[in-house]
């Protein structure tokens, strides 16, 4: 998925995969968690981070 | 048994009357059995009471004490436990209908430290599913059209109306801060890993912490002091009227998103602590605080899609659909998200240290809303998931009440492994704010 997308497209691509896995009738019971999800990808993706921003560790607060 | 109404002692006032022997652990458990009988229709806040095994329980500490022994700071106290926790030969379902018939064969860390302390386990509050959104059935014991909150429901209900002094609960996102909040009492998140989760059944690994609640900061000291074992753990709250705290003050994102009724009523909060000597600083959000939600919400997606992989595979049908939406979503989410979330969060902690150079505390509402109406939601964790993404030790402490006479609450957030400290600026705000230490009787 590109940053450069907006939220339709994340959305969509969830959805998307969701239908072809688990079909069309639980992708509605379940579609405001996917579009969450989604939307949250798309957050992430579109935040700046350089590369000394490395990924929390478990010891990280010590 | 000197005459005394059990359900509003704290644990330090049962203790002190156990320790002189004006109170025995049978006397207090019968009371308080007494009262889960009569409140339980109504709140539903247990999954299973352990009347059998608390009794014996009981009696064997009851004869201890007779004899001055007492086994440590919690001799006697009967504890909830939240459904998530495995106990040793009682029922430990997750609030699933899969593991409804779920006995584990050893206890949790937690539960056995509470146990080497000498407390009772009472029984198992109820949870949302699998500790996240579905519903539990318990009822608000300030209003029980209302929800507690969740997903430590069952404690949070059983604490606020008396049917014990304290119970454990977990925190993900806003698990414990949140319905200690609706519910008027004290909730606690320590630090990430400061107390271990083994025998917890996990939603996130690395957002999971174990808490707790209580009816006052001093009891809260003496339940962290039980469970944290030998790492760091404070046995008391410090508290030291002379030194009124420097509360560093979070605007912004929480004040945009509170309910006007809440923001007024933590305006006031602050007022009175203002007003009894407590400097206060405006302390500005960082950037990333943008994105920390969405951050928090990918871990937490993806994590739980690792943990329930096989069970969710064979058993997804019965899983409720805020669980089930979730767990499929995590499924979906592309691993390179998952890793900038961390990196997210390693930023998160690195400013939230910054936000509270030269303060004791962060202070905000414990939640965007009063408790909810209806039992459908369990209210909104936006305000605590923070915290729990950057793993710093938070506490709610109450502050008043809305103008429907439902709790508010605010929340102290401090450096991480620096609890002692926290609970004494907790332990300083609630004696400013004076609210009710009692059992809240539901009406």
């Amino acid at each position: 998925m590109s940053e450069r997308q907006g939220k339709d497209w994340y959305v969509n691509g969830f959805l998307e995969a969701a239908r072809e896995r688990w079909g069309d009738e639980e992708v509605q019971r379940i579609g405001s968690a996917l579009e969450r999800t989604a939307e949250a990808v798309r957050l992430v993706e579109a935040f700046g981070l350089g590369p000394e921003e490395e990924p929390s560790r478990p010891s990280g607060l010590r | 048994m000197i005459d005394l109404d059990v359900q509003r002692l704290t644990i330090s006032e049962a203790s002190g009357l156990i320790r002189y022997g004006q109170l025995s652990p049978s006397e207090l458990l019968e009371g308080l059995i007494k009262r889960i009988d009569r409140l339980e229709p109504v709140l539903r806040a247990w999954v299973t009471v352990d009347r059998e095994g608390a009794r014996a329980r009981a009696e064997e500490l009851t004869r201890e004490a007779e004899e001055g022994s007492f086994r440590g700071p919690l001799h006697g106290i009967p504890v909830g436990v939240k459904d998530i926790y495995h106990t040793a030969g009682l029922r430990t379902t997750m609030g699933s209908p899969i593991f409804r018939d779920f006995v584990p064969t050893q206890d949790a860390d937690t539960v056995a430290k509470l146990k080497g302390a000498g407390a009772i386990i009472l029984g198992k509050t109820e949870t949302t599913e699998f500790a996240l959104s579905d519903p539990a059935p318990t009822r608000n014991p300030w209003s029980p059209e209302h929800t507690p909150g969740g997903s430590s429901s069952g404690s949070a209900a059983a604490v606020s109306s008396g049917m014990c002094p304290t119970a454990l609960g977990t925190q993900t996102g806003g698990s414990v801060i949140r319905p200690a909040s609706f519910c008027g009492v004290v909730g606690v998140k320590p630090t990430y890993d400061l107390v271990n989760r083994r025998g917890v059944y996990p939603l996130s690994w690395s957002l999971d912490h174990v808490g707790f609640f209580t009816r006052t900061v001093e009891d809260a000291g003496v339940v962290l002091g039980a469970i944290a074992g030998g790492r760091a753990a404070p046995t008391e709250a410090s508290f030291d009227e002379r030194t009124a705290p420097k509360l560093g003050i979070l605007g912004g994102y929480f004040k945009e998103k509170a309910e006007e009724g809440v923001w007024e009523g933590f305006g006031n909060a602050v007022e009175r602590l203002g007003d009894a000597g407590a400097e206060l600083l405006e302390v500005k959000l960082p950037e990333v605080f943008r994105v920390v939600h969405a951050a928090h919400r990918l871990i937490m997606a993806s994590e739980a899609a690792s943990v329930h992989g096989e069970l969710f595979r064979e058993r997804r049908a019965e899983y409720r659909v805020g669980i089930r939406g979730l767990v499929s979503s995590g499924l979906l989410v592309p691993a390179h998200a998952y890793v900038n979330a961390l990196r997210i969060r390693g930023m998160f902690i690195q400013e939230a240290r910054a936000m509270l150079k030269g303060v004791d505390s962060l202070l905000t509402p414990s939640a965007p809303t009063a408790a909810p109406l209806g039992l459908e939601s369990t209210g909104d964790p936006s305000f605590n998931a923070p915290w729990s993404l950057c793993g710093f030790p938070v506490i709610t402490v109450p502050s008043g009440l809305n103008r429907d006479g439902l709790p508010l609450g605010v929340q102290l957030t401090g450096l991480p492994f620096q609890e002692t400290r926290l609970l004494g600026v907790a332990a300083w705000c609630e004696h400013v704010l004076g609210f009710e230490k009692g059992p809240h009787n539901p009406t």
